[in-house]
């Protein structure tokens, strides 16, 4: 995937990537602009979904069209678990060890955060566990789609009708627990890493089977319905975790959970490519920058900013006509082909000094 | 008791709005084999273009004033949906039928028109509106149930009887062969959606006769999945199916109302759609298709 | 009588499927193009009716006295001048006849149309007739006169015996003489009318391949395309239908037949093509093509 061969170079050059993306995190945290954090991090968060739905979607072949309802899971239990911690050991305490004066978080704080948000997670893995069982056996394609839709619509609605999970305005983690881009994008690559283990490891390959072709994958010994629910629980554990880390980054109402944010996320996997991970990140960065920052400029014209859904309606009908495997289609990003241009480049420039000298004379 | 009987009537009155409309996915499903998630908006115009009309003309007509206005909203609304309908299908949908896309393309495609028709909508107007009420409830809920079922009887003759309609069901076989048979299934996919788009149009006029209100979220939100859940239960691609769907969410929402619980008619209309569903997938009057190895 | 001159078909830009392929079937002929799986006979026959694409070349119906009756007569040259050709030559059929010589009588004079137009009437229907049906799309091939029997069968499953030969005739408009017809089909498949009710996909695959071919004959063509219709069958299935085609042949029409029986096909033929990964390797009588010593080591099992 991001290296065809596992050289030295593919492997410093991801390396250096990732220190770069976080060193990113941490500049952008410093610095003075509340903007650029809401939309780095809201980039990392989103990518981490949008992976989540590409196992899904991409890798395993069925479509969903319900995580929206996972990061909902995610999403509750872990201002839940985050309230509940709060409530056991108290406001005063939580001043002492938990914050720093700043407004930061100390250790314990980060403790906090990152066990709620693996818990919740696992909550959500165990209701994907659930979901996937019922209905990857029995259904498929556009029925699976719709019933998915159809699931995430039954938590949106019992959230939204019990207060204690939400109610109409919903419920956040009405204490600071942090949440920054520093974490979002230490989880974007800690999401990234367990998928690639798992698209490397049999059952994703086993997964991939079972996209190309059902009946040949169970005559080879694929136990398809196994892996289709393993996947689906999977896929449901990273989107609960993209939910959860949303709970650290702002407060929503159930009901932005909808239609709405599946479409979303799905616009965001197909325009990057199914099947294709950096695709993804890369395509979640369009949408989301396009969300905030594009669409707030000054110099936008009014229709844009309060009509997206045009825009998404266009792009996607765009891109299914003329290109549709995505920008990536089902490559990835790889070091090899970025360095080809690099080298590329390098030529043309050589070739250009060579010329010129003959003509001076 | 007397709770009951209001539910049940409301709900067979919303249930044959739902059928209206589910008999248009229906349709389109069962013979193009995608799903049409832009009928919704199709219901929104619809349903706008009645308002636009009914506001027109609010003082012209006399004494026929009721159902002259009635026919005219009906009229207006068909022709519209049915022109936007065909350009859909023209410009949208047809390439990607050449290029022999997948249905997951087709429904995306789908899902991009209907983003791109809502988001028009939308840059109208966000208020709510009111429709004017040209009829009692009493006779709303008739005129609803009597052309719900003359339309299913309708329909079920033309597919079953007419040429044209035998073409459609060779076509939704197998369109190598029905080519070669001499029959034009750009024409028929096309009338396809006319037909679908014409069923949606009439359903919302028949909706806004007993619940005046008209935004331009109607048929996204108001209305939203219903139609397609009912169309599934029922058993998509078959035409009783979608009735019967069309009045049981129809029966389920309105008793949700009257017994005071109509804030969870999602969770219940959803559930028992995943319930359905899990232990009959081709729908209640479905036709169970097995895949041929 | 059929011509095909300089076909090619290419599949994806670099999947030489035929090459230059040419091929003549005079009326009332029986021609059978055998080969092995993958020489693309299939393709052929697609190709001519426009189910898949073709680089080059052409297709004539050269005897286009196709779907004769009034309608069809209206819509080519308009209902006036319609009427006053029936009422000059009495039926549809004759009035085609009349169209087909492609001089023009000038001595002879009908009541109501000048000599030009009677020439440029002429000239549209030569046009007509030798139209490159390569360029018709597939849902028009069967207004030319060809009807295709294609591979597998593919009969509409869900739908009824009787509504699949309803589909056969789709695009006439005689109800009577469609009725006729199909009361004709009927007698001579006894087993397709004690089936008519049922529907087409519970039908066996003999059975299915009768009324694929019935349903051809439904559109009235002058030239039935047939795709390997033995495949599949049991052997006394094999028989039937051969016999079948042997009495359609009998009857007049102009068959091209594609089969991996070589033996059958070619003892019922006139005439035959060997294709061989894209191209014709041998033609001839088919009498002769049976004795053939490499014919008859390649596909008739000596």
């Amino acid at each position: 995937m991001l290296f065809k061969r596992m050289n030295k170079r593919n492997l410093v050059s991801t390396l250096v990537a990732i220190v770069a993306l976080l060193a990113g995190c941490i500049f952008v945290q410093n610095g003075e602009s509340l903007l650029w954090t809401k939309i780095i991090s809201k980039i990392l968060i989103f990518s981490i979904a949008a992976l989540a739905l590409n196992v899904v979607c991409g890798c395993l072949g069925e479509f969903a069209l319900g995580h929206g309802g996972f990061l909902l899971l995610g999403y509750t239990a872990a201002v839940l678990i985050a309230t509940f911690t709060k409530n056991m050991i108290g406001a005063d305490f939580y001043k002492e060890f938990v914050y720093t004066t700043r407004g930061g978080l100390q250790p314990l704080g980060y403790l906090i955060l990152t066990s709620d948000v693996l818990i919740a997670a696992v909550i959500t893995g165990l209701f994907g566990f659930v979901v996937g069982i019922i209905a990857l056996g029995r259904l498929k394609g556009d029925y699976l789609a719709i019933v998915t839709l159809g699931v995430s619509l039954i938590f949106v609605n019992i959230t939204k009708n019990i207060p204690a999970l939400g109610g109409a305005q919903g419920i956040n983690i009405n204490i600071n627990l942090g949440g920054s881009p520093l974490i979002y994008g230490i989880m974007l690559v800690v999401s990234i890493f367990l998928i690639l283990t798992f698209m490397k490891s049999r059952f994703g390959r086993a997964t991939l089977a079972c996209r190309d072709d059902n009946i040949a994958a169970e005559a080879c010994g694929v136990a398809v319905n196994k892996s289709k629910v393993l996947t689906f629980t999977f896929s449901a554990l990273i989107a609960g975790l993209a939910g959860a880390l949303y709970a650290h980054f702002n407060a929503f109402k159930p009901i932005e959970f909808g239609q709405d944010l599946s479409i979303e996320l799905l616009i965001i996997v197909v325009l990057g490519g199914l099947g294709s991970l950096t695709g993804s990140i890369i395509s979640a960065g369009i949408i989301v920058f396009y969300n905030l920052w594009f669409c707030t400029r000054s110099w936008v014209p009014e229709f844009f900013a309060s009509n997206p859904k045009i825009i998404y309606g266009i792009i996607l009908v765009v891109i299914m006509l003329f290109r549709s495997s995505g920008i990536l289609g089902t490559a990835e990003f790889s070091w090899d082909w970025f360095y080809g241009l690099f080298k590329k480049l390098k030529n043309k420039l050589i070739k250009n000094k060579k010329e010129t000298p003959k003509e001076v004379e | 008791m007397e709770l009951f009987f209001e539910g049940l009537k409301n709900g067979l009155a919303m249930g044959s709005v739902f059928a209206l409309m589910a008999l248009g996915y229906s349709m389109v499903y069962g013979i193009v084999k995608m799903i049409n998630f832009a009928h919704s908006e199709f219901i929104t115009i619809g349903g706008f273009v009645a308002f636009f009309l009914a506001a027109l003309f609010h003082d012209v007509l006399g004494w026929a004033y009721s159902v002259g206005m009635l026919l005219l909203c009906l009229a207006g609304a068909i022709v519209v949906c049915v022109i936007i309908a065909i350009l859909t299908e023209r410009f949208a949908y047809r390439p990607l039928r050449k290029k022999g896309s997948s249905r997951i393309t087709a429904l995306i495609t789908a899902i991009g028109v209907s983003y791109i028709l809502n988001g028009i909508l939308n840059a109208i107007n966000n208020k709510q509106l009111q429709f004017p009420t040209f009829f009692d409830n009493d006779t709303a809920f008739i005129i609803s149930i009597v052309v719900t079922a003359a339309l299913l009887i309708l329909l079920t003759f033309f597919v079953k009887k007419t040429k044209v309609g035998i073409a459609m069901r060779a076509v939704s076989e197998n369109e190598e062969a029905a080519k070669l048979m001499g029959i034009n299934n750009n024409f028929i996919i096309a009338l396809t959606f006319v037909i679908g788009s014409a069923l949606a149009a009439i359903g919302v006029v028949i909706y806004l006769l007993r619940v005046p209100f008209f935004t331009f979220e109607l048929g996204s939100s108001t209305i939203g999945l219903y139609p397609f859940v009912a169309a599934v239960i029922g058993g998509i691609g078959s035409l009783p199916g979608s009735v019967l769907g069309g009045f049981l969410i129809g029966i389920l929402k309105e008793f949700a109302a009257v017994f005071g619980i109509s804030a969870w008619s999602d969770v219940i209309v959803y559930g028992i759609f995943v319930i359905i569903l899990l232990f009959k997938p081709a729908g209640l009057l479905g036709k169970d298709v097995r895949e041929k190895v | 009588m059929l011509e095909v001159k300089n076909l090619s078909v290419t599949y994806n830009g670099n999947i030489r499927a035929l090459k230059s392929i040419n091929l003549k079937v005079d009326q009332g002929e029986l021609v059978v193009l055998i080969g092995a799986n993958g020489a693309g006979k299939t393709t052929l026959l697609k190709a001519l009716t426009g189910l898949v694409k073709c680089d080059s070349g052409s297709f004539a119906n050269l005897d286009l006295t196709s779907l004769t009756d009034k309608r069809t007569l209206n819509r080519f040259c308009g209902s006036n001048i319609t009427d006053k050709l029936l009422a000059e030559f009495g039926t549809s059929e004759k009035v085609f006849k009349f169209l087909q010589k492609a001089e023009t009588d000038e001595t002879k004079k009908i009541k109501g149309l000048s000599i030009n137009q009677i020439k440029r009437l002429k000239t549209k229907y030569q046009k007509y007739a030798t139209a490159d049906l390569l360029k018709v799309p597939s849902y028009n091939a069967i207004m030319y006169g060809v009807a295709h029997v294609p591979e597998g069968r593919q009969v509409f499953a869900n739908l009824t015996v009787q509504e699949n030969l309803e589909m056969g005739s789709y695009r006439r408009h005689n109800v009577l003489k469609i009725k006729e017809d199909l009361k004709e089909v009927f007698e001579r498949f006894p087993r397709l009318e004690e089936r008519k009710k049922q529907k087409a996909g519970t039908l066996s695959g003999g059975e299915q391949q009768m009324l694929a071919m019935a349903r051809a004959m439904m559109s009235k063509p002058k030239i039935l395309l047939l795709d390997e219709p033995s495949m599949g069958l049991s052997p006394i299935f094999v028989n039937e239908i051969f016999d079948i085609i042997k009495s359609l042949h009998a009857s007049g029409i102009t068959i091209l037949l594609v089969e991996q029986n070589a033996k059958a096909a070619l003892s019922i033929a006139d005439y035959g093509y060997v294709l061989e990964t894209g191209k014709i390797v041998m033609e001839g009588k088919a009498s002769e093509l049976l004795v053939n010593e490499d014919i008859k080591k390649a596909y008739l099992g000596a």
